[in-house]
């Protein structure tokens, strides 16, 4: 989702709003109550699919229904209207809770799918037979027995909400004050962990995020927001009917989200705008032909258009502009120095800064990541043989092998994406091979990918700060009401970033998106991304593909300062034999799932089975490994043709 | 009957081929060397379509295929067999080789008479003709790959990496039966990462090395002297 | 025990309604990776059609029911041509957002065109079987055997001919299918045109027994998911033989158990009880989405 405008137009656009209701009349008054109505609900697809990269199908039903109805529950219970609109969004949270644990075990299509059923499941048993059960139990008997529930308006006892004007700025205050909570969240640390998810979730897992957990919060808070708004409907309408909370509702609300733009809140107004005022718009001149129910042509068309050339909709347009004209900059941090010790370090105590490399032998120095018998089948392939490999602290080891070998097989066993069918992984002294990626992550695993994973939507600093913070538990509540202790960890995070960021010499262009930056540039990002939290254990997944020989030496010289400053062991896999070459110590040559040859870097290239494995058998190996002198350049391009 | 003179490509960002220039003649098998991530798969993916060419020009026979959809490519009498040989799994043998002659509608009658010719070809594929293809061994896959291929009576036909989860000796037949293919004035172009076998076969070979080619010649001076080989895979 | 058993009959037209629709959810996402949620409504359209020329005009079914499938096929090539093909570049989740469009625009034309309140249509056959104290309405014969036709001839078309197996091609294996000739913007046109007319065959068999309202066969094409989702969105036999499942338990609950919604909600309730079991079968069922790797 992209950072929401600047506060400015949000607060002008509410007072203008505000001092429009001053000099409006009743229809137009419930004209634009109910705008702010689909607005809420547009938020609240928003928040899902923006935040979240998921879709609610049926929010009329899953989300607005929901808050009608607990709000009725609530007043026929005793609670007065005033109070019980606002709670029908937090009395809600549990059920979306529950809901949203079974339904984000599912992904994409399948959820939209489920969220259509369950909707509809509510939508036409439910509610009905819950409306006609509170309604028994209600004090009015008029109303028992038909399927309409009545709802009455908020009343404060000293100023009453009942006038159209009256609830008009009854739904404004309440809307404005959603939209704060919500900015704040997507300002800070939940915003940036749920753009990561939605981008990239293996990444974001990866980090230490916990997946499920986010996805589930998500859910929840944007079943929520459109609670809220439900409740806030049928106060407006003063009334609940079977068909208030229909299939067709929640179609119109989606495409109108579309075309306001479903990915930010600046487009849940835009949207939920459209969906209250184009009926009325197309009353007059040229456009009366749509009028009534032919609207709907123009929700579809206008839909397929914005998922076509606007897929951030009308806002995105708006977004484009900013985005263009501004380079934002964070507010430097005030003191660098002791920004080390502020961030909680995964190993307990604070790491010495090490200057001089480890000079001891390999085999003498305590053993940081051991693999033993790991076997990997997938079906009938096995892709991993019994491979066993140790690597020790503070050293720089790099697995190679022919394609199709099982090196990246092995390395998401190392990193927990993979668990082996027979096997142990030890990190320092531990038997991890139970644990999940994010939980190794925050054990002190850190790991990059063949494609580059840095988030392309999020700025340099963002990126490096979700990096420092995934998985770090820290309390929402504090953030959405922007507590001093959210903001004292908000600019320890931004400290550490910009630690990080110089480090890897990116400091030029903190505050550019990743997404603009060249790869050479992304690779070392998500290398100081895999660097913020001080892992003990870097793995490197072809750092340097793609990279020309000039990235690729810099990339290396990083890794290298990067090992000799911290407590630091790095593993990686590697096609360029220069890198290897240049930055190895110790080299692991894999074919056909297991290790066929270790040593240094020059040992294994004269080796003969390593040869073999290579070239295929006989002549050719003899001439390779008989070749002792250093290998010649690569001859000039030569062409020879058949006569 | 296929010419590549200095093309670049790439994926997303990322430069995969640099100025890289090949050729092939009717009756020739050429191979193409190179480390994981050389480029040996997107050359050929360039050359059937399946990515954009930024750079140069591909022509084959005289035609420009820079801009041409791999449907079009196909037409031409071009057949790459990818990497993973593309079969379709669920289908049987004898529809996956039916599919072969989808380009040019065969009619029944020679239809037939090709998908005879190719079992003549491949004897183990006869008694499987109603069989699952996903259900076969990899070498019964791969053949029936290459004589899908065959059906449509290419002109060049491009292999990426046919020797993949092969048993030596099979590797051996597949290599042979290749072989025989030029004598009908058909080129080949073969990626492979285990160099011996393909050089005991083909003509000339490249070794690609980061997106260039880093070495051209004939397949006995290749042979005699791999150092460059080396260099490409273990690094100079 | 009769009674169970006529309850199961009563079901089994509904059944191969849902079962047609399910094929054709499952003919175009083999395809083209779209889940079409306007099946129901491509369906409602050509019913109206078929209704207009039947009901309104008097015409032989035998006249109308012919145009009014090529009505579909056209209907779904139109919307393949007008939302499909400018996304084709975007992800399978947007192009299925988008088909909501095509279900927004459809039911603008219906209300247009017919008014949108509820008419009835004659039934293509009157009369019915009695068997002792056993009832089969002859539409329901004639649902069921037209539907198993329709599947049949169908399922002979995919495996034989090459436009068939073209289609099958671009589902097992895309990239592949292109390398041998297959055109995926024609296959995707194809695999529609086919999807409507399978949806429209549903709609104006099972329409005698339901009023003719727009809604409607929105509501049993979601069930028609639960039907597809059996045969995990690939096996044709499955998605018919779903339909048929699911119709027949639908009609045995409603039977036994009064509530109001009940029927309706059942359809909902299998689909995502499907999904739920379905899940445990990792890799059986994947809908690819956005966090598709």
């Amino acid at each position: 989702m992209r950072r929401s405008g600047t506060p400015l137009y949000g607060a002008g656009l509410a007072v203008a709003v505000a001092v429009a209701g001053l000099v409006l009349g009743a229809f137009w008054l419930t004209i634009f109550s109910l705008a702010i109505c689909y607005v809420l609900a547009a938020l609240s697809m928003v928040v899902l699919t923006g935040w979240s990269g998921q879709l609610n199908l049926h929010v009329a039903a899953l989300g607005l229904g929901w808050g009608a109805y607990s709000m009725y529950a609530l007043t026929v219970f005793g609670v007065p209207v005033a109070i019980a609109l606002p709670a029908a969004g937090i009395v809600t949270i549990p059920f979306a809770i529950l809901i949203g644990s079974v339904a984000v075990r599912f992904r994409g299509l399948e959820l939209a799918v489920a969220t259509l059923a369950i909707g509809l499941i509510f939508e036409r048993l439910a509610f009905r037979n819950i409306g006609k059960v509170l309604a028994s139990r209600s004090e009015n008997i008029t109303t028992f027995g038909s399927s309409f529930v009545p709802v009455g308006r908020p009343d404060a006892g000293v100023v009453s909400f009942e006038t159209d004007r009256g609830f008009f700025y009854f739904s404004l205050l309440l809307a404005v004050v959603v939209f704060v909570l919500v900015r704040n969240l997507a300002r800070g640390r939940t915003g940036r962990t749920l753009r990561a998810l939605r981008e990239r979730e293996v990444m974001a897992e990866s980090l230490g995020i916990p997946v499920l957990r986010w996805r589930v919060g998500a859910f929840a808070m944007s079943i929520m927001i459109a609670s809220t708004a439900g409740a806030l409907l049928a106060a407006l309408k003063t009334g609940i009917t079977p068909d208030s909370f229909n299939i067709d509702l929640s179609f119109r609300l989606l495409a109108a989200t579309v075309i306001g733009g479903i990915v930010s809140p600046s487009g849940a107004v835009i949207g939920g705008a459209v969906a209250a005022l184009l009926p009325e718009v197309v009353q007059f001149g040229p456009l009366k032909m749509f009028s009534g129910e032919r609207l709907f042509v123009l929700f579809g068309v206008g839909m397929i258009l914005a998922l076509w050339r606007l897929p951030e909709g009308l806002a995105g347009i708006g977004e484009r502009l900013r985005v263009r004209r501004a380079r934002r900059t964070l507010p430097a941090p005030a003191t660098l120095p002791d920004a080390a010790a502020a961030m909680p370090s995964p190993n307990g105590s604070a790491s010495v800064r090490r200057v001089y490399p480890n000079t001891l032998a390999r085999h003498i120095r305590p053993t940081l990541l051991r693999a033993h018998g790991v076997r990997v089948r997938f079906g009938g392939v096995v892709a991993l043989d019994g491979v066993d490999l140790s690597v020790p602290e503070d050293e720089i080891a790099a697995l190679i092998g022919p394609n199709g070998a099982g090196k990246s097989t092995l390395f998401n066993c190392i990193s927990g994406l993979i668990e082996p069918n027979e096997g142990c992984i030890y990190y320092r002294g531990r038997d991890v091979t139970g644990l999940s990626a994010h939980e190794r992550a925050i054990e002190g695993i850190g790991r990059t990918f063949q494609t580059v994973e840095a988030f392309r939507e999020m700025t340099v600093i963002e990126n490096l700060m979700v990096a420092g913070h995934a998985g770090v538990p820290a309390s929402g509540i504090a953030e959405a009401l922007t507590l001093p202790s959210s903001r004292r960890a908000e600019r320890a995070l931004a400290e550490r970033a910009h630690e990080v960021c110089e480090t890897i010499g990116l400091s030029d262009v903190a505050s550019r998106l990743a997404g603009e930056l060249s790869l050479g540039r992304l690779r070392e990002l998500e290398l100081g991304m895999a660097l913020v939290r001080r892992p003990r254990l870097l793995l490197l997944d072809e750092p340097s593909a793609g990279l020309d020989p000039r990235e690729t030496a810099a990339l290396g010289e990083i890794v290298r300062r990067a090992r000799d400053a911290d407590d630091l062991s790095v593993l990686l896999v590697e096609h360029d034999m220069t890198l290897v070459q240049s930055l190895a110590e110790h080299v692991f040559v894999l074919d056909f799932g297991e290790i066929i040859a270790q040593g240094s870097p020059e040992r294994v290239r004269r080796d003969p089975v390593v040869l073999e494995r290579y070239l295929g058998s006989g002549d050719l190996v003899l001439a390779a490994a008989a070749g002792d002198e250093p290998a010649r350049k690569p001859k000039a391009v030569s062409r020879a043709r058949r006569s | 009957m296929l010419a590549v003179r200095d093309i670049d490509v790439f994926y997303g960002r990322v430069q995969a081929l640099r100025s890289v220039s090949l050729e092939i003649a009717s009756g020739e098998m050429v191979a193409l060397f190179g480390a994981n991530g050389a480029g040996k798969t997107t050359s050929l993916r360039a050359i059937s379509g399946m990515l954009p060419i930024i750079a140069g020009e591909v022509t084959f026979e005289g035609k420009r295929l820079n801009g041409m959809s791999p449907e079009a490519v196909s037409g031409l009498g071009i057949a790459h067999i990818p990497e993973g040989r593309g079969i379709f799994p669920h289908m049987t043998v004898w529809q996956n080789l039916k599919m072969g002659g989808y380009g040019k509608r065969l009619k029944t009658g020679p239809l037939s008479e090709q998908i005879d010719r190719v079992v003549t070809l491949f004897p183990r594929l006869k008694e499987r003709l109603g069989q699952q293809a996903g259900t076969m061994s990899g070498g019964e896959q791969q053949m029936l790959a290459i004589g899908r291929a065959l059906v449509g009576s290419p002109r060049l036909l491009l292999l990426d990496e046919p020797s993949h989860g092969l048993a030596p000796k099979i590797v051996q037949e597949v290599f042979a039966l290749l072989a025989n293919l030029r004598t009908e004035g058909m080129g080949l172009l073969v990626v492979e990462q285990y160099a011996a076998v393909a050089l005991a076969v083909a003509e000339r070979g490249y070794v690609l090395d980061r997106g260039v080619v880093a070495f051209a010649g004939d397949a006995a001076s290749i042979a005699s002297d791999p150092s460059a080989l080396v260099g490409a895979y273990l690094g100079a | 025990m009769l009674l169970l058993l006529q309850y199961a009959v009563n079901g089994l037209a509904a059944g191969f309604v849902i079962g047609l629709l399910a094929l054709s959810l499952v003919m175009i996402y083999r395809s083209t990776r779209v889940l079409s949620f306007a099946q129901g409504v491509i369906a409602s359209l050509a019913t109206y059609v078929y209704y207009q020329m039947q009901t309104v005009w008097e015409w032989p079914a035998v006249a109308a029911l012919p145009i009014a499938l090529i009505a579909a096929a056209i209907v779904g090539a139109l919307a393949d041509l007008l939302a499909m093909r400018p996304l084709r570049k975007a992800d399978a989740l947007t192009r299925t957002v988008a088909t909501l469009g095509i279900v927004l625009v459809l039911q603008v034309v219906m209300r247009v065109g017919w008014g949108g309140q509820e008419s009835f249509v004659r039934p293509l056959v009157s009369g019915g079987i009695r068997a002792g104290d056993f009832n089969v309405g002859a539409q329901e014969l004639l649902t069921a055997f037209v539907a198993i036709a329709a599947a049949g001839l169908f399922g002979l078309w995919t495996r034989t001919s090459y436009r068939g197996l073209g289609l099958q091609a671009i589902a097992e294996d895309a990239s592949a299918a292109r390398l041998l000739g297959v055109d995926p913007t024609r296959a995707s046109m194809l695999a529609w045109s086919i999807g409507a007319v399978l949806a429209a065959l549903a709609g104006i068999l099972v329409t005698p027994t339901l009023v003719l309202n727009p809604l409607q066969m929105t509501l049993i094409m979601v069930t028609a998911f639960g039907a597809a989702l059996l045969g995990g969105f690939t096996s044709l036999p499955m998605a018919l033989g779903g339909g048929v499942l699911i119709g027949v338990v639908q009609s045995v609950t409603t039977g036994y158990v009064n509530v109001s919604g009940v029927s309706e909600a059942f359809g909902f309730v299998a689909v995502f009880a499907v999904l739920v079991v379905m899940r445990g079968k990792r890799g059986a069922v994947v809908l690819p989405g956005r966090s598709a790797a």
